[in-house]
């Protein structure tokens, strides 16, 4: 019997199957899938939701100071659509890899933008998913971070993912095989 | 057998839809299987090029979309040049608004019209600087610095809407840095006087 009060050989199998269970994930298994529908579906909502309040979200980009206020509208015009079409691309399962770097390439922004703010005090919507809505607070603090670096390691796991179920290059990748 | 078909026929409908190939095209797989037998780590850095190229690519058809989808939206962003949007700081306001503004000792009344009309008759109050030519208007700024530089509010008039000088004034000004807004008599002088509110006559000197 070990610490834990299972049997060692137990342990042992749980600790393996734990170990198997994230290399599926990592090589892509139906949570993986799970994953990119999930967060394809937060993208798109996202993304209406900011293209239909374009004026909103623009206020949000200035009161991060950070962007010259010359860049705000470029910013505030382009965001939303490639959010909304990075989303369409995840849900659907088509160009996995280029939406999701470019979704990896996003949240390290939001990351980055969110942190220096947090540490200039500043307190205010982030405005990221437009979660607010649902009544999830979006506050930029410790919580959005952490809820954002999660997202990120989402990202890159469907980044390096080798097998993506449920989606368009997959029936593209049989399709071409079938032809070999 | 149907079904395979109607699977070849989706994936050219896709590829037809999409700029570019699957990785997994027939020639592509090869490289790919020569990658997993240790091949060339160039063959590895010029996927990641090509993945980067692509991203390129669905940010240009997103900036695409996205201007698009801003000239059509009622709450959309309207482009202008730096200096159009400095020049929106030029307000146009009737005798009557001006006549409650003179009323505050902050604001100071410019006359742009010729010397030789503000001679004649203008605002109590008026300097006059006058709009054309240039040199003369900068120097006549540089007489009366001391009062542009105080936190003032600048009422400018001339003839009226056909004249013109007030706001080629009204541009210099903001052209050397007056950050407020400028405030234009629309229809000038004229209109002042026609209203019957007080005016100034000098003599020709």
């Amino acid at each position: 019997m070990g610490k834990t009060g299972l049997p060692h050989r137990k342990r042992e199998g749980i600790l393996i199957r734990l170990k198997n269970y994230i290399s599926d994930l990592k090589y892509g298994n139906k949570t993986t899938a799970a994953f990119r529908i999930l967060l394809g579906i937060l993208f798109i909502h996202a993304g209406i939701f900011k293209v239909i309040d374009l004026n909103t979200f623009g206020r949000i980009i200035i009161k991060y100071n950070i962007l010259p206020t010359e860049l705000v509208p470029y910013i505030a015009i382009i965001l939303p659509v490639l959010e909304l079409n990075v989303g369409i691309l995840l849900f659907l399962g088509y160009r996995i890899k280029d939406s999701s770097l470019i979704s990896i390439i996003l949240m390290i922004g939001f990351i980055i933008s969110i942190s220096i703010n947090i540490l200039r005090g500043e307190s205010f919507n982030c405005g990221c998913f437009e979660l607010s809505r649902f009544g999830i607070t979006e506050e930029i603090g410790l919580a959005v971070i952490f809820r954002d670096i999660i997202i990120l390691l989402a990202f890159a796991i469907i980044f390096t993912a080798k097998k993506h179920y449920y989606s368009i290059d997959s029936i593209i990748e049989q399709e071409d095989l079938s032809h070999l | 057998m149907l079904q395979k078909n109607s699977i070849g026929v989706f994936v050219k409908i896709i590829r037809r839809l999409g700029f570019n190939f699957s990785l997994l095209t027939r020639k592509n797989y090869r490289i790919l299987y020569d990658v997993r037998q240790g091949g060339n780590t160039m063959i590895e850095l010029s996927k990641t090029i090509k993945r980067f190229k692509e991203s390129i690519y669905i940010l240009i058809i997103s900036s695409i979309f996205g201007f698009t989808i801003n000239i059509f939206h009622p709450d959309g962003y309207i482009f202008i040049s730096k200096e159009a949007f400095n020049y929106k700081k030029i307000v146009f306001i009737s005798s009557e608004e001006a006549n409650i503004k003179l009323s505050s000792p902050l604001t100071v009344i410019i006359d742009s019209r010729d010397e030789s009309e503000y001679l004649k008759s203008h605002i109590p109050g008026a300097i006059n600087i006058p709009g054309d030519p240039e040199s003369t208007t900068i120097l006549k700024i540089k007489e009366n610095y001391n009062i542009m530089s105080q936190p003032n509010e600048l009422v400018i008039y001339c003839t009226g809407t056909s004249c013109g000088t007030s706001e080629i004034l009204a541009k210099r000004f903001i052209n050397i840095g007056y950050s407020k807004h400028i405030y234009i008599i629309e229809n000038g002088f004229p209109e002042w006087e026609k209203l019957g509110y007080p005016i100034e006559k000098e003599r020709a000197s």
